[in-house]
């Protein structure tokens, strides 16, 4: 059970172990792209690719739906970024439950963008856990984990494919030595919840500390982005590094597009205009002079 | 959480693999506990269970200079090794006087039960992947000069019977 790209590592890497894949659920397919057609989700296409049937009902909250499912027979259920709640009869069906894949240290970032969460915060680590899925939100006692460091160039981008691959793998363990394995509760302290992304939070604000805003630009990137808008035009800043200078927030530092914050600056290093492509910063500049002295908004 | 006396090769509980543990419970913290108390005032960068006398697969490592980020490991096993290596120097408290020079992978994948009591892997570059690495040698009943060449060690071994 899973929807976007998250989850196609998942299913490519349980298929490869050798595992039978009963059935595959998605969201259905919804409105998107250029057109705004309705198109199959990343997981529906790669299960179809794989011949694997494919069901999206738009809800498991009734009984016919829970019925279908129960109706499978499934051993285990695993779900990665599925998108629907699942009720207790679905949690209860496959005889050896369903298994969840998390990319958050846990009971750190439970939620929905814990990924874009650690990043923002300026975590030194995060990574993947596999939990046995119980009723509440990212609550349920852990079977495995495995870390990683943030580098202080990752954006989520970058931090996406790497939690996938290592939540891709560490499934296939799991499964593996299912038998062995005892889940561990969660321990009770250390619990933070990664709210969504709120498009309000993704205006830059020069007057943060640059340590803040070159986080809030990496954990934004690609999506929805950290914009600025300069003349009538918003800029989404797709990259970011951390550069020496000071001055008032929002000057333009010199020739490369070194920004002053509250403290420090920020250097810009891949841009997206709207309406047209992402740009690293010399492209960038080649098509919009932000001048040294500019101030920004 | 007392600091416990040290053994001293060629105690035969350096030469003898300690076991897995079963699982974490309040007795494998308390040692834990001890043996982050005599990391701390050997002082070094990591220590293995059977180096003060306790045949269980523990270790601790922190190669922080500010001694702020302890890492503890239950049933360590190293996952991958990268080819790249790195040759450093390397010392122990059990065998005082003497250090040589070893060659080991520059970063590992280490797969361990964490504090939680989680199987946890995490993957270590520099000091930590030696410490870690050299710390699963005393697990496995080895001592990091069992990684040179016979005449090396011959020539360590005789080095630290004079210094004493």
């Amino acid at each position: 059970m899973g929807t976007p790209d998250f989850s196609v590592a998942a299913l490519g890497a349980l298929h490869a172990a050798g595992h039978e894949i009963v059935c595959v659920y998605t969201q259905p397919p919804r409105p998107a792209g250029r057109g705004k057609k309705d198109r199959p989700s990343p997981v529906h296409l790669r299960a179809e690719a794989m011949g694997v049937e494919v069901r999206h009902p738009v809800s498991l909250r009734n009984a016919e739906a829970q019925a279908e499912f129960a109706g499978l027979g499934a051993e285990i259920a695993v779900v990665v970024a599925y998108g629907l709640i699942l009720p207790q009869p679905i949690l209860d069906a496959p005889a050896r439950g369903c298994l969840n894949i998390h990319a958050s240290l846990l009971p750190r970032w439970r939620g929905a963008a814990p990924i874009h969460r650690a990043i923002m915060a300026g975590d030194a680590e995060t990574g993947v856990c596999i939990m046995q899925m119980e009723a509440g939100l990212d609550t349920g006692p852990v079977l495995m984990r495995a870390a990683t460091p943030i580098a202080p160039t990752d954006t989520t981008a970058v931090l996406h494919d790497r939690l996938a691959d290592m939540g891709a793998r560490l499934v296939v363990d799991v499964l593996g030595q299912i038998d062995t394995l005892t889940p561990v509760p969660q321990p009770e302290v250390g619990v933070t919840y990664a709210q969504k992304i709120d498009k309000a939070e993704a205006a830059i604000d020069w007057a943060r500390p640059a340590a803040e805003v070159d986080r809030l630009i990496r954990g934004l990137s690609p999506f929805p982005g950290a914009w600025f808008q300069q003349d009538g035009v918003r800029i989404k800043v797709l990259g970011s590094e951390l550069a020496d200078g000071a001055s008032a927030p929002g000057t333009v530092l010199d020739d490369r597009l070194t920004i002053a914050c509250g403290s420090g600056a920020v250097r810009l290093t891949r841009l997206q205009r709207a309406g047209k492509g992402a740009q690293d910063a010399d492209v960038f500049l080649r098509g919009m002079a932000l001048t040294r002295g500019t101030v920004l908004d | 959480m007392p600091v416990r006396p040290i053994l001293r090769w060629p105690d035969k509980r350096l030469r003898t693999p300690a076991a897995d543990v079963a699982k974490i419970t309040d007795e494998v913290r308390a040692i834990w506990a001890d043996m982050v108390a005599t990391m701390d005032a050997m002082p070094g960068v990591g220590l293995a269970a059977p180096q003060i006398g306790v045949m269980l697969r523990l270790s601790v490592v922190d190669a922080t200079v500010m001694r702020d980020r302890r890492l503890l490991f239950a049933n360590p096993e190293i996952l991958a090794a990268s080819d790249e290596l790195d040759t450093s120097t390397e010392g122990s408290p059990c065998l005082p006087g003497v250090t040589a020079e070893i060659a080991r992978p520059k970063t590992v994948t280490v797969r361990f039960l964490n504090a939680d009591g989680v199987i946890d892997r995490r993957d270590f570059d520099g000091l930590e992947a030696r410490s870690i690495q050299h710390q699963i040698d005393h697990l496995a009943g080895r001592m990091y000069f069992d990684n040179l060449g016979r005449v090396k060690r011959d020539m360590l071994l005789r080095r630290a019977r004079k210094a004493r």
